[in-house]
């Protein structure tokens, strides 16, 4: 396991403005995630979990510091270049599902492959791959509105692993789900950093899910603070 | 190209707001043909007419088919210099058959000027034209619409009635009027009619056939002048100013027209606007979820414009096509002749799916713009 490896924060801190006052959400953040790690991040409501991980993912940029993602400084890509970095290197899992609702459970997987040059076979195969490794291959021609709240996490889950990205960004994934379906999508994160070695970083306040991954960091009042065994057990 | 299907299915999201919206730009791009179609036939008319080299001599002081011109002064016009040859008509409206039905408007001419009066005599086949200039005088030229009213055939005796006077009328019919205002009359000899009215010793009009456009002002002058003091006064009119006054004052009504296109576009652009900033804001966290899967803004921005683009054009294309077949099927006409019927040209057709593109355009803008540049954090923060 390479430790130095997928993810590295260097003097990571965020601001924002609020009603003309600097509201300083992360501050100096170190981090390192290793490739194949699996670390969750907990931490009370507004302490700025959800931030780390957008600026994680380039979806956000860092007041000041450099986030080095499988040796790139993702805070000097511009817009259209992080868009493109995105879509290859990391795949992202929401609290709410977001799936596109006129499309099927096929069509909103394959939307990230859709940005790529890939022949519509090609295409097809891989859907069905990430469909099939998040148990929904049956449902592939199925709406959104005919699926329950799990199976659609499941196909989000399906959508954000499709593109083949080596890490995986999971913000309270299991937040809106009932505990079997929330037990089935932990399941189903465990199993993709076994099986398939992906790194992931999941952001959750429910001790029961972050008692899957390997890692548990807290962050409070804006610093990251390691915890190795849960204290809430 | 891929991401066509994600188009469409998003256009028919709601498939309500799009219906309505749809709708709007096709009623718009209808009105729009239908008023460019107007416009653009009541010029044609224009033109054509003020192309024709003939003029209409009239009882001054007369309504239609009141009074009318002596023919004691025909010979008198026929020495104005410039004018080659003429017509002396009669009017007389013949009964119908069946109660309901409309009267036939018939004219009277002078045979020969079945070649030169008017441009839709010119649409009767050459042998038929001929029949009526060389045979008996109880000869008639009858418009299509009223042969086929009464299943009339080319070669039949028919015996008509006039309406309010006593007078029948027995012809034989040698030719059909295919088109323009005849094709809703019946055409028969001056002399005949006259005779058949008890020979009244008038023209209800006289039409000249002159030699240039350039003499039209000294003829008419001439004319008038000649008959200023005699019982009847006679004015010298274009076909253009005698079939219809309101046509010299065509240039406001082509400016009302323009404007009134313009606003119903205007106002297409604003409600479709609407429409699709009303569906946007509904998918603004979906939008951002695209962003955060690596949609670029440039690609948000085309999809947004490809969605109200598409819908547009489909609206515009349902509008042009349905204001083309609706003028084509219904003949709508100035019944003035073959130039005056209503036809949607295939330019206009192009120009109004262009326009409803570009109302796609326009409307889809500024939402498909706030939609590029929404930041995905802010956006899926608000819930989350
Ligand atoms: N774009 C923003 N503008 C202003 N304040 C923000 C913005 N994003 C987050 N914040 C603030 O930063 C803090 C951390 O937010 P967040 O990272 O969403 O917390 P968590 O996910 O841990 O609940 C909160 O106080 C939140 O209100
Ligand atoms: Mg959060």
């Amino acid at each position: 396991m390479n430790v130095e490896g997928m993810i590295k924060l260097k003097n990571v801190s965020k601001e924002f403005m609020r009603a003309s006052e600097r509201l300083h959400v992360l501050q100096n953040i170190q981090l390192s995630v290793g490739e194949g790690e699996f670390v969750a991040l907990m931490g009370p409501s507004g302490s700025g979990k959800s931030t780390l991980l957008n600026l994680i993912a380039g979806i956000d940029h860092p007041t000041t510091g450099e986030i080095w993602v499988q040796e790139t400084d993702i805070a000097r890509l511009n817009e259209s270049q992080l868009a493109s970095w995105r879509c290859r290197r990391v795949g992202f899992i929401f609290q709410f599902y977001y799936l596109v609702p006129v499309l099927t459970a096929f069509e909103n997987v394959e939307l990230p492959l859709l940005l790529m040059k890939m022949s519509k076979k090609n295409r097809s195969d891989r859907v069905m791959t990430a469909l099939k490794i998040v148990g929904l291959e049956e449902r592939a021609k199925h709406l959104p509105s005919q699926l329950s709240g799990g199976e659609e996490q499941r196909v989000a889950i399906a959508r954000a692993i499709v593109a083949d990205p080596k890490i995986i960004l999971a913000d309270e994934p299991t937040g809106d789900l009932d505990a079997k379906s929330a037990t089935e999508v932990m399941k189903l994160l465990e199993a993709l950093n076994q099986e398939f070695k992906k790194t992931i970083l999941l952001v959750t306040h429910d001790p029961k899910a972050a008692a899957y991954a390997k890692k548990t960091l807290h962050l409070e009042k804006g610093a990251l603070v390691e915890s190795v065994s849960s204290i809430y057990n | 190209m891929r991401f066509i299907r994600f188009i469409l299915r998003n256009i028919f999201r709601s498939k309500k707001r799009s219906l309505l919206t749809f709708l709007n730009i096709a009623i718009s791009l209808f009105l729009f043909c239908a008023l460019d179609c107007i416009l653009s036939t009541l010029k044609n008319f224009i033109h054509e007419s003020e192309q024709s080299l003939v003029l209409v001599v009239r009882d001054k002081h007369s309504t239609f088919m009141n009074g009318g011109v002596p023919l004691a002064y025909v010979d008198e016009i026929r020495k104005v210099p410039g004018v080659l040859d003429l017509s002396t008509n009669l009017f007389v409206i013949v009964q119908p058959k069946k109660e309901g039905e409309e009267p036939i408007f018939t004219i009277s001419i002078v045979p020969q000027g079945i070649d030169w009066m008017r441009k839709d005599f010119r649409e009767i086949p050459q042998d038929e034209r001929d029949a009526f200039k060389k045979t008996e005088r109880t000869v008639a030229l009858v418009g299509k619409q009223v042969m086929d009213r009464y299943g009339w055939k080319v070669g039949q005796m028919v015996t008509v009635d006039a309406a309010n006077v006593n007078a029948r009328m027995e012809v034989k019919i040698v030719g059909e009027v295919p088109s323009g205002i005849a094709a809703d009359n019946i055409l028969l000899h001056f002399d005949y009619l006259s005779e058949v009215l008890g020979q009244p010793g008038i023209a209800h009009s006289i039409t000249l056939k002159i030699a240039s456009r350039d003499m039209i002002p000294r003829i008419s002058s001439a004319i008038d002048k000649m008959f200023e003091n005699r019982p009847v006064q006679t004015e010298t009119l274009t076909e253009k100013a005698a079939f219809s006054d309101f046509m010299s004052s065509f240039g406001p009504i082509e400016w009302i027209i323009r404007i009134i296109s313009f606003l119903v576009i205007i106002s297409s652009v604003s409600i479709t606007a609407n429409a699709i900033a009303m569906s946007m804001r509904e998918r603004s966290r979906e939008v951002a979820v695209l962003k955060s899967l690596g949609f670029t803004r440039r690609l948000v921005l085309s999809l947004i414009l490809s969605e109200s683009v598409t819908l547009a054009s489909l609206g515009g294309t349902l509008g042009s096509f349905g204001a083309y077949f609706f003028f084509a099927f219904y003949g709508v006409s100035l019944r003035l002749g073959p130039f005056s019927y209503f036809v949607v040209n295939p330019a206009t057709l192009a120009v109004g799916i262009a326009i409803a593109m570009m109302i796609g355009l326009l409307s889809g803008l500024v939402p498909a713009f706030h939609a590029a540049q929404l930041s995905i954090s802010n956006t899926l923060r608000r819930v989350g």
